[in-house]
């Protein structure tokens, strides 16, 4: 393998784990956080990618399709706590999952209804539809850059906010002890509405910044669901920074994983997600809880 | 409406079922014998999964595995040339199935609330990969199976090609399973199956082992998904890895809650009433899964009991009070 390659596929990784972290990290400060588990977490980056789909068919611009669906993001959020989750508070956790699957049922039909069976794609912007060369035979797409910087972007500003804003210090106490930060006047419900459509808005931005990497099909959320409740638990349930070191190491399994053993590679993740809720439930990176 | 005159109704339901499941193979045939076999196999299902999902308290993300391996257990044994003995694939198919949720039990089970969901998912997608991308059973295509099995017996052998004679048998199985989740609800095991879900920590002080109980129940529900997929299998004439996939396990915890989880009519008739109502949107439109999701949803939000103590809450008592003026 030249180093070259090596490389690329380094870059590949980096930008499949960021990708995943930005689904991921609005799932495990649900579960973190509202201990709720959504299924329907893939139906919505699902749902980013036909934004994009269709913002770039009618209005010819991508970089419409980010406050779009950020916007759609944060209404669909609000509107699923407002409306289907506050009402399962108190309620255990197979309400959440049904709901969550109706979710998933209804958001994969009401695709098809709007775009049919077949698989769509999406161009590039035309400022990225660039290569950078990186030896004679190899080069790599603008594009996939900008998802990286995009992805680091994120990090940082939910890093921040996390660290240093009142906000964070608010959704730090909540998932270390919720019962703790309603007695000391944290406004747990809307703390729960601002989580639900800041964790659907980064999925929905996650399918809108994939929609040109690959190609828009139905039911491209199950995969990437599965993906994500595996890096939420190998982070640790509720850790961003665990969940962002699991998302990088996913990227790293996904794209040299698909290289050297691509019949196996899907099957590695789940024996791992098991190992690491058998012998360590915190988390990979989080010491003993 | 008491608990005792509750379960009352909830029994008498399940006889209600039972009988008319019998009439089913001298009403119907050609395709909607077929479409009543299929509903009775996943009403076996959702029988087997709300036994660990009522009284056992376990929300299981994974059950579609354990009904998946029972069919490609029989699909692996299954000879090209002619029909396999039924008592040796089925009791196999059984055991296999049995086996690996004891082992997925064995370590699911130690774990507590979300993370058993996720456990269970885990493991039902481990299973899912491993015969959809390894190459065992025939990978994503899945495998054919050329013969539905033929039951022999000493000096007779009965074959189970003809719709009504299947019927029979699924129907055989089906009612076996209820009466078992019936019979182990009601047993000592049961009361400590429903103690643990209740007060774990009670329990334990009692002397009692909820882990070692739950097991059983685990392995038990297992294998009698299992048995499922093994009719399943024999029905359809093939396997497939979707089979197993978390979606099947989720639309078998759908049928269990719109029934009603704790109850032993609640799984059967969920399962009655979602595929009965795809079958009938089916027909209407293309985008018949817009309706099954509007159901969930409802059902979710309005009766999360589920239909049968609904219906004994708030709609009996009612039909009670007028016809008594």
């Amino acid at each position: 393998m030249s180093p070259f390659f090596f490389l690329l596929q380094l870059l590949n990784a980096v930008q499949y784990g960021l990708i995943l972290y930005l689904v991921a990290s609005g799932l495990t400060l649900l579960l973190g956080i509202m201990s709720v588990i959504n299924l329907a977490h893939g139906a919505f980056y699902m749902v980013g990618a036909y934004v994009a789909f269709s913002v770039v068919e009618n209005f010819a611009s991508f970089w419409l399709a980010l406050p779009v669906g950020i916007l759609i993001g944060l209404a669909l959020g609000a509107l699923m706590e407002r409306f289907l989750l506050s009402r399962l508070q108190g309620a255990d956790h197979l309400s959440q999952v049904l709901l969550s699957f109706g979710l998933i049922l209804l958001a994969n039909e009401g695709q098809r209804l709007l775009f049919g069976n077949d698989p769509h794609s999406v161009a590039v912007p035309r400022i990225l539809d660039f290569s950078i060369p990186l030896s004679q035979t190899l080069a790599y797409p603008a594009y996939r850059i900008f998802v990286c910087v995009v992805g680091v972007g994120f990090v940082f500003a939910i890093r921040y906010v996390m660290a240093r804003t009142r906000i964070g210090m608010m959704l730090r106490a909540g998932s270390e002890n919720r019962e703790m930060a309603r007695a000391l006047g944290v406004d747990v419900n809307r703390i729960y509405l601002g989580v639900t459509a800041v964790g659907i808005a980064c999925a929905v931005l996650a399918g809108v910044i994939a929609a040109p990497l690959a190609s828009v099909y139905p039911g491209m959320g199950d995969q990437i669901l599965i993906l994500s409740f595996v890096v939420v638990i190998l982070g640790g349930m509720g850790s961003l920074d665990g969940a962002l070191a699991a998302a990088l190491l996913l990227g790293l399994v996904d794209s040299f994983g698909k290289q050297f053993f691509p019949n196996y590679a899907a099957f590695v993740v789940d024996g791992a997600m098991i190992a690491v809720l058998v012998l360590r439930p915190q988390g990979l990176f989080r010491g003993a809880a | 409406m008491t608990a005792g005159e509750r379960e009352c109704l909830d029994v008498r339901l399940a006889g209600v079922l039972a009988a008319v499941g019998l009439l089913v193979p001298v009403l119907l045939s050609g395709y909607e014998i077929k479409l009543a076999t299929t509903i009775t196999i996943q009403a076996g299902l959702a029988v087997a999964l709300g036994f660990v999902v009522g009284p056992g308290g376990l929300i299981s993300l994974g059950h579609a595995a354990f009904y998946g391996v029972g069919a490609y257990v029989f699909a692996m044994m299954a000879p090209q040339s002619g029909p396999a003995s039924l008592l040796v694939t089925a009791l196999t198919s059984i055991a296999g199935a049995g086996v690996f949720a004891f082992i997925v039990g064995a370590v699911s089970l130690r774990a507590r609330g979300l993370y058993f969901v996720l456990m269970t998912l885990a493991f039902g997608q481990l299973a899912f990969h491993f015969f959809h991308d390894t190459g065992v059973g025939g990978s994503a295509d899945g495998t054919y199976i050329y013969f539905r099995p033929e039951l022999r017996l000493p000096g007779l052998t009965i074959s189970l090609e003809q719709p009504q004679r299947f019927y029979l048998l699924v129907y055989l199985m089906v009612a076996t399973c209820m009466a078992l989740a019936w019979w182990l609800r009601r047993s000592a095991l049961g009361s400590v199956l429903l103690a643990a879900r209740d007060n774990e920590q009670r329990v334990r002080a009692f002397g009692f082992s909820p882990y070692a109980v739950r097991l059983f129940a685990f392995a038990v529900s297992g294998a009698m998904a299992g048995a499922m997929g093994y009719l399943t299998a024999a029905q359809n004439g093939f396997v497939v890895p979707e089979m197993l996939g978390w979606h099947a396990s989720a639309i078998a915890l759908v049928m269990v809650l719109i029934g009603g989880k704790d109850t032993i009519s609640g799984p059967v008739i969920g399962a009655v009433v979602l595929l009965i109502s795809e079958e009938v949107l089916q027909r209407l439109t293309q985008h018949w899964l817009v309706g099954v999701g509007l159901m969930i949803v409802a059902v979710v939000l309005t009766a999360p009991q589920g239909l049968v103590p609904y219906v004994a809450r708030i709609a009996l008592p009612q039909w009670q009070r007028w016809r008594h003026g």
